[in-house]
């Protein structure tokens, strides 16, 4: 009716009526395009258009590109491979509120994520829509809350001094949203928890799953994450070692089509057929078009003018060395001089022909290069634009040996080294990685195993794990290593070990969280308080 | 007033002015029957017989009446001529003589019959020669004639002749001719309204023709402000004027370089030289936050369209005291008033301007060459402390292909760009229809190779009298543009940086080993890459990431065209005396379209394996209508005026875009959409909008006894763009002025004008308001994420994009000022100087939402306030001596500028970005975009520099090396924050990009026929982030090649300021860190303009058959020199003052010709 009434508003006639008596609906437009927030939240398509949002940060810098990789690229696994002060100062635990690094950008896209879920939480229930589409909808709606938190919690919430991070619910108003943080992050995880154990009660099971709907959250992934959250939490609390082995055994009691086991060739894992292997448990999907930008990343930067792969986070010789004799793990994670990778077809004999590398390690990251391999990947399976490096390689953010991993650390942890299942189930990992299943379930096999088993991934954390075990001090006060390629008439000769980082001061007082983005600061009204010591 | 002569005011130009179609309208027989009549003078005065009867009628209505009844003309001063007295006058079949005679009895008035004209003149004034001296002497005076014309060759009639130091003078008739008898060595002092005065030396001549030169400054000048116009001198507002003179229009610029300088309180700085690019106005300093919205009011249309070539003035309101009567909605930063040509009645006038310019850059950099590149890699390599290898393409003895220097990029990209400008244009008509036309065409060939631009202009224009108080005007402007360029100069990548970068051994186009060229399979020559395939296929790599720049160049395939088209329609009507009713209405109607194609690249460094085509157009259309009504009256020293209006705009906008991918093949012929195989990929987008507002306005005027004016005004907006219940702003206005020279104790001669103005006044901005803002909307994600086992489920999601904030309401800029106008030495200096105080407040800016909100976009809030404060001088002079005439002028202007407040937030960062680096931030107490960067004190030149700096913890006393990772050679941060560490939170603020003086100064002279013109103008107080430096001088670590600034490098001489070579390690980020080591000053002073032109004589002209062709030939440069230390290309790079390699603003030689007839 609005509409019609536009057309008469040009008639001139109508224009001398406006001029004398005035004209309101002359001002009032109805916008094209949007739907206004009072016709939302009615249909069956409404809800998995509030659904399809979700993946919205799948694809952004902050959420799965460079973001929170900076924090990880703390760790002693890596050294930055490119010229980049700011990433300097984080490397060094220097880093100021007002960084210019993307990670910024992390806590609103998660913070959005939250929102969203929030909505569906709030929404959903009331909706006249069928009652399994209803269940995935509030299923999801817990499952990506809890798992938004995931991704923001570690990284900036403490048990005291600093506390968590605020916790916005369904039930939150408007004018509550600048609220305090809770005293403590367990405050985080108890909800990522419960949110998580919501969510595997109302998902489908994977076998549940349209192939189409691949990429979805399942109960599996839930229990997965939630068993994450609550190892993260024991961190301060013993009680949730019975979180963690309670969810993994969820996972790993699974049976028939949903039962998850280890991909058994590990230098296979990581290819483009294996995205939904038995091991798979959630990945963050993207392709040519768009999704996470994550895995160019690493990788020659400028791609030796083929393709624009960016050069940053270069492996350690710590990281190379920390590998056992035999672990078939190790080549297939870093790509060391004198050995041969496919790149957009082209044969690159790493550091030998091309000589010049760009990183400052002299090693690069393999593990995700297979998508890169084939002559014909840019454009098909990876996007045409370095710029973006989008690509079908599934970014694994959790796979069943995580799980095996998580159950394993906290039996130890609870039970004391030497835990017989705790043995069995590293023997599981070490058996694919190709050495001998025998394990005795120490701390210090499991912080390895750990290391090994997970460089690189996206995530978790090797820089998480090393301030939540505790040996972040010791271990970042050393220097950093790499090597250098020595050449003898343009023929591999021999590579010298050279440090490539210097020892850097962590304090764990401060430096166990990082600093808040200080845009986030301003925008509260000072009540959003500041870590300690930024 | 001091000096009659120069301040008389002769209102019977306009009556003369009307008389003009009476004379064209004469059929050819009255023509000849006229002709007799001269012949046999005195015949029409003795002959006509007129019969009157007037009672109580002033001189001046009885003098019409009889130009109503007869042939008759009056010439007279009314300054001279009292003509306001009141009389009865009744007369039947009496001549003219008699008439006069009783009419100025006794009243000191002469009057002198020549054929139909009457020249009066006051009688003890001694006008004329024959009056006051004997015979005797009479036959000893010469008779010097002659004729006063323009510049475009037209009569002045009623022009002041005076024999200087005398009485004795004469005025022009209706033909511009004039006659007076003077003694030998006398010089003529000629004087027009609106025009230089000029004086001349008679000596030895009997002929002294004139030409008199537009006065652009003249004080008596109509200015156009606010829905109507007012005396230059009566304004209490603060406005400045340039008029579109012929000196300007022989430049061979575009409208941004032109006004540039000209007019103090407007800031310009070029968006560089780019065919296509625009140019940043501010006025009195940056207030909103973005919008700094100028209004353009064309011929009183906001927001019209028009073409350089018609405009006749341009006129900058400065204070929001003479704004405010237009509100806002586009910006609180002023309004820009373009008058173009309107028709004159008389015969058909042709003017023709055509013009050819050469342009080039005026300075370039160098890069390294090939071997300097080696070297510099040797050099860098020695002295690192890992040892890295050289990399093979440095390596000659590796790759000695590398080491010899093929191409000058820099050289490649440039090239000497050519501007034609044509246009000509038609005036003419009679009183009851005058008509105007004109048309133009622009190419514009960039200095970068395939750039360009090209527009074209019409207008007609068409003035109707239908009744004496009935006009109607209908005016249509059309404009067409196109172009290529738009180059993307950002960050790290672009041709310019490119040019740098790209490796010098390599060749333009691709060769095989053996120095064959290569082409591809449609025989096309290839492209060369950082390095020759045959290199590649033997395993020779080097870094990527560049682009052939040539390439790059030459791959641009843009189609862009644009056309406006808009119409106005005026009617006005004067019911009664001293009231004017008018109506506009304005439709217009713009479209336009970008379509962009972006082949594959196949040459090694940055490939692009896949082709695509991009279209968007946009299509709008607008309506404004504005009804005024105003009212003017005089009673006896009280002047009163009054307007009143109203007006309703809506426009409505549409806009789409498609991207398509894989076309097989890339010839234009080929790559329509149909043709393409994938048209998945991207979205297509589009956006449609309305908007919409109704105003009303109204002005009142006052002064008394042409001493003291005031005006206040008052201007309501009603926008749909903010919530219903509160759209609405109210825009106030106040000034005030005192001319004390007018003051009767005021007695002073060598001051002309002498007065003091002051004003206030509030103006509104909501552009910045995005449409619907106040309706929460559920919109659609952007991209699609990928789901499925195959990835192949492209999903897009609907979200709450923002949450509203329905109390939005307008941006406001409250100002004061004060000014100063001084006019000395018989108005031939002129001085203003003005003070300004502006605050905008309630800036419109994203509302932050709290952190844990989790809404993508904030909602636009009512946040902040911006103080601008600053002052204002302009001076000129201008004198004619004999035929020299010659003017000075120059200004400056001083701003202020500082961040009173932001909101809930201390400092906001802004996006522009260097190699991933945000220099610019705005902090309350600091000007806005200020540049916030690690202080830098020097290089450290031994490692016991490095040692010593060292920082002691106040509490545990322990001290630690502030820079552990530094080198000799390296840049010494200053630890601002002293805590040990050097990060961003060490970065001061040290400038802003936006200039603190502008200023131009400039003069020229006229003489036989000449004329010259120089300007100079400038900015200081101005800071640039100079980061293609930052660029060049690493290679970007990525082994680029670099500037060869290098080679000035510590590592090359301790006492340089620039750090040791980078080229791979940099662990005290030198080049990665945001310091005032990259930023530089951004003053520039340019010789911006000269012009030289010379009208061919009369006699020539006449010669040739074409004496009533005026033609001028002129030849000027512009930008010719530039002073500035700034090191780039140009101090214009645009981009808020950081420098990524912007298109350089040209040097340009241009010749020209004038024609008129």
């Amino acid at each position: 009716m609005k509409n019609l009434n536009k057309y008469y508003k040009t008639d001139p006639i109508l224009l001398l009526i406006c001029f004398f008596y005035g004209c309101s609906d002359f001002l009032e437009f109805q916008p094209y395009g949007p739907i206004t927030s009072e016709t939302f939240w009615k249909t069956e398509d409404d809800l998995k258009a509030a659904l399809n949002v979700f993946y919205d940060y799948s694809y952004w810098e902050g959420s799965t590109g460079r973001g929170v990789y900076w924090f990880e690229n703390c760790s002693d696994d890596m050294v930055t491979g490119r010229v980049y002060a700011a990433a300097d100062a984080c490397k060094n635990f220097q880093m100021a509120a007002n960084s210019g690094l993307d990670v910024s950008d992390t806590w609103p896209r998660f913070y959005q994520l939250i929102a969203r879920s929030n909505d569906v939480i709030r929404y959903v229930p009331d909706m006249n829509v069928s009652e399994t589409l209803k269940n995935r909808g509030i299923g999801e709606g817990h499952f990506f809350r809890g798992y938004a938190y995931l991704w923001l919690a570690p990284w900036y919430g403490d048990n005291g001094p600093n506390g968590g991070i605020p916790i916005v619910t369904e039930e939150t108003t408007v004018d509550e949203l600048d609220m305090p943080r809770p005293a403590s992050v367990l405050e985080n995880y108890d909800l990522i928890i419960s949110d998580l154990r919501k969510a595997g009660d109302l998902l489908p099971a994977l076998s549940e799953q349209a192939k189409t709907d691949y990429g979805r959250p399942h109960k599996a992934a839930a229990w997965a994450f939630a068993a994450r959250a609550a190892l993260y939490a024991s961190q301060y609390d013993n009680k949730y070692f019975d979180v963690v082995i309670e969810m993994c055994d969820k996972v790993i009691n699974l049976t028939g089509a949903d039962k998850r086991d280890l991909f058994p060739d590990f230098t296979k894992l990581f290819r483009r057929e294996n995205n939904f292997s038995e091991e798979y448990i959630y990945s963050i999907l993207g392709n040519a078009t768009e999704g996470p930008k994550f895995h160019g990343m690493f990788f020659q930067n400028g791609g030796f003018g083929i393709f624009n792969t960016w050069g940053y986070f270069q492996p350690t010789l710590e990281l190379y060395k920390a590998y056992e004799p035999g672990d078939i793990r190790r080549d297939a994670t870093i790509l060391f001089p004198n050995q041969h990778i496919t790149f957009v077809g082209r044969d690159i004999h790493w550091a030998i022909n091309p000589s010049e590398v760009s990183s400052t390690s002299g090693m690069t990251n393999r593990k995700f290069m297979s998508i890169f391999e084939a002559a014909d990947c840019i454009g098909t399976v990876v996007n045409t634009s370095g710029n973006n490096q989008s690509n079908e390689l599934g970014t694994v953010v959790m796979r069943y040996a995580d799980v095996l991993l998580m159950k394993a650390e906290a039996l130890i942890w609870k039970n004391g080294e030497g835990d017989g299942e705790a043995k069995s189930l590293l023997n599981r990992i070490r058996k694919r990685a190709g050495l001998l299943e025998d394990s005795n379930a120490t701390k210090a096999e499991l912080k390895n195993e750990r290391r090994c088993e997970l460089a690189f991934e996206f995530l978790p954390s090797r820089h998480f794990d090393l301030v939540r075990w505790g040996d972040a001090r010791t271990i970042y006060a050393k220097p950093l290593h790499g090597v250098k390629t020595i050449l003898n008439n343009g023929v591999f000769e021999r590579v010298e070990e050279i440090e490539c980082w210097p020892a850097r001061t962590f304090n764990p007082n401060v430096h166990h969280v990082f600093p808040i983005p200080s845009e986030q600061i301003a925008k509260s009204n000072e009540i959003l308080k500041q870590n300690q010591g930024y | 007033m001091t000096n009659p002569l120069n301040k008389q005011r002769i209102y019977i130009l306009y009556d003369l002015l009307d008389k003009i179609p009476l004379v064209m309208r004469m059929t050819l027989l009255l023509l000849c029957v006229f002709a007799f009549q001269l012949h046999s003078e005195q015949t029409y005065s003795q002959q006509t017989k007129i019969s009157l009867n007037m009672k109580n009628s002033s001189i001046e209505k009885i003098l019409q009446t009889i130009e109503e009844s007869s042939e008759f003309y009056f010439l007279y001063n009314s300054k001279l001529v009292d003509v306001d007295r009141k009389t009865n006058i009744k007369a039947k079949d009496e001549s003219i003589a008699s008439i006069l005679n009783r009419l100025f009895e006794k009243k000191n008035v002469e009057y002198e019959v020549k054929g139909t004209q009457i020249i009066l003149h006051p009688k003890e004034k001694g006008w004329i020669a024959s009056e006051l001296i004997t015979e005797a002497q009479q036959q000893q005076r010469r008779q010097i004639t002659g004729r006063i014309i323009d510049e475009r060759g037209d009569p002045l009639i009623g022009a002041n002749i005076i024999e200087k130091g005398t009485s004795n003078g004469t005025i022009t008739d209706i033909n511009g001719n004039y006659s007076l008898r003077v003694e030998e060595e006398a010089v003529l002092y000629i004087s027009y309204i609106g025009y230089l005065d000029q004086e001349i030396n008679t000596a030895g001549r009997t002929t002294v023709d004139v030409i008199m030169r537009e006065d652009t400054q003249s004080l008596e000048e109509l200015v156009v402000i606010g829905y109507g116009s007012t005396r230059k001198e009566d304004l209490s507002t603060a406005v400045s004027t340039i008029k579109f003179d012929q000196s300007i229009k022989s430049r061979p610029a575009n409208l941004n370089s032109m006004l540039q300088g000209q007019l103090p309180g407007l800031t310009i700085q070029s968006s560089g030289g780019d065919p296509l690019a625009g140019a940043i106005y501010n006025i009195r300093g940056k207030g909103s936050r973005d919008s700094d919205g100028i209004l353009w009011v064309v011929d009183g249309v906001p927001g019209g369209i028009y073409n350089i070539e018609d405009v006749e003035s341009i006129t900058i309101l400065k204070d929001a005291a003479s704004a405010a009567i237009y509100g806002a909605s586009v910006g609180s930063g002023g309004v820009i008033v373009i008058t173009t040509k309107r028709a004159q009645s008389g015969k058909v006038r042709v003017e023709a301007n055509v013009s050819h310019s050469f342009q080039n850059p005026w300075r370039l950099p160098q890069a390294l060459t090939s071997e300097e590149l080696n070297q510099v890699w040797k050099d860098a390599v020695d002295a690192s402390i890992t040892k890295r290898d050289l990399p093979l393409v440095a390596d000659s003895s590796r790759y000695p292909y590398g080491n010899v220097t093929r191409t000058d990029w820099i050289d490649e990209v440039f090239r000497t760009g050519h501007l034609h400008h044509y246009a000509v244009s038609l005036s003419g008509g009679t009183e009851s229809l005058k008509g105007y036309g004109s048309f133009s065409y622009d190419k514009n060939e960039g200095i970068l190779i395939n750039t360009y631009s090209e527009k074209m202009g019409a207008k007609i224009n068409l003035d109707f009298q239908i009744r004496e108080w009935l006009n109607f005007s209908q005016r249509g402007t059309f404009q067409y543009s196109n172009g290529q360029g738009d180059v993307w100069n950002n960050s790290h990548e672009g041709v310019l940086i490119g040019a740098i970068f790209y490796p010098r051994a390599a060749t333009v186009y691709e060769r095989d080993e053996e120095g064959n060229l290569m082409y591809d399979s449609m025989d096309d020559p290839l492209f060369g890459g950082t390095i020759p395939r045959w290199a590649v296929d033997k395993g020779v790599s080097g870094y990527g990431e560049i682009r052939n720049p040539v390439a790059e160049l030459e791959r641009l395939r843009q189609y862009r065209p644009s056309a406006n088209f808009s119409s106005t329609s005026s009617i006005e009507i004067k019911p009664i005396d001293n009231l004017t009713l008018r109506s506009d209405f304005t439709a217009s109607l713009s479209s336009s379209r970008y379509e962009g194609f972006y082949p594959i690249i196949y040459e090694y460094g940055r490939p692009n394996p896949e082709n695509s085509k991009e279209i968007s157009s946009t299509w709008r259309k607008n309506w404004l209508w504005e009804t005024t009504a105003s009212y003017a009256k005089v009673f006896d020293k009280h002047h009163i005026s009054a307007l009143g209006g109203y007006t309703m705009r809506r426009i409505h906008s549409r806009w789409n875009n498609v991207w398509t991918y894989g076309y097989d093949r890339e010839d234009p012929f080929y790559t329509i959409t149909g043709n393409a195989n994938d048209w998945g990929k991207t979205k297509p987008g589009e956006s449609i909008w309305d908007e919409s507002m109704i105003s009303m306005l109204g002005r009142i005027g006052y002064s008394y006894a042409d001493r003291y004016f005031i005006t206040t005004s008052l201007r309501r907006d009603v926008t749909s763009k903010l919530a219903p219940e509160n759209n609405s702003g109210v825009f106030p206005a106040v000034s005030g002025s005192w001319k004390i020279s007018s003051e009767s104790f005021f007695n002073n001669s060598l001051i002309n004008l002498l007065k003091v103005r002051a004003s206030w006044g509030q103006v509104g901005n909501c552009d910045l308001v995005p449409r619907y803002s106040y309706i929460a909307q559920i919109v659609s994600t952007g991209w699609p994420a990928a789901l499925g086992e195959n990835l192949d489920q492209a999903i897009y999601g609907k979200y709450l994009s923002t949450l509203i904030n329905r109390n939005l309401t307008w941006e406001t800029t409250e100002q004061s000022g004060v000014g100063l106008d001084v006019a000395l030495l018989s108005n031939s200096l002129n001085f203003s100087t003005d003070y300004f105080y502006k605050v905008t407040k309630d800036l419109i800016d994203s509302k932050p939402l709290p952190p844990a909100a989790g809404y993508p976009s904030e909602p636009r809030g009512n946040v902040g306030r911006v103080l601008n404060t600053g002052w204002e001088f302009s001076a000129d002079y201008r004198k004619t001596i004999n035929r020299f005439t010659f003017n000075l002028f120059g200004n400056c202007y001083f701003v202020k500028s500082e961040v009173k407040d932001l909101g809930s937030r201390d400092i906001l960062e802004h996006g522009t970005t260097i190699n991933g680096q945000k220099p610019l931030r705005s902090k309350v107490g600091e000007p806005w975009y200020s540049y916030a960067v690690i202080k830098t004190d020097g290089i450290y030149q031994t490692w016991e520099d490095i040692n010593n700096h060292i920082y002691t913890n106040p509490e545990t006393g322990e001290t630690t090396l502030i820079r552990p990772n530094a080198r000799p050679g390296d840049l010494k941060y200053v630890d601002y924050n002293n805590d040990g560490i050097i990060n961003d939170e060490d970065r001061q603020y040290m400038g802003s990009y936006l200039p603190k003086a502008s200023f131009g100064f400039g003069g020229g002279f006229e003489y036989n026929g000449f004329d010259f013109q120089f300007f100079f103008q400038g900015i200081a107080g101005v800071k640039i982030y100079n980061g293609f430096r930052m660029m060049g001088l690493t290679g970007r670590q990525q082994g680029n090649n670099m500037l060869a600034d290098v080679l000035d490098s510590w590592t090359y001489d301790k006492s340089s300021d620039i750090p040791r070579l980078s080229l791979f390690d940099d662990a005290n980020g030198n080049f990665g860190n945001v310091s005032d080591f990259f930023l530089e000053d951004g003053s520039y002073l340019r010789l911006k303009n000269v012009t030289l032109g010379y009208i061919l004589p009369q006699n020539i002209m006449q010669n040739i058959g074409m004496g009533d062709l005026r033609l001028r030939l002129y030849m000027g440069a512009e930008n010719l020199f530039t002073f500035t230390k700034y090191t780039g290309f140009d101090p214009e790079v645009s981009n808020n003052g950081i420098d990524a390699g912007a298109y350089p603003v040209s040097r340009k030689l241009n010749i020209g010709i004038n024609v008129n007839f």
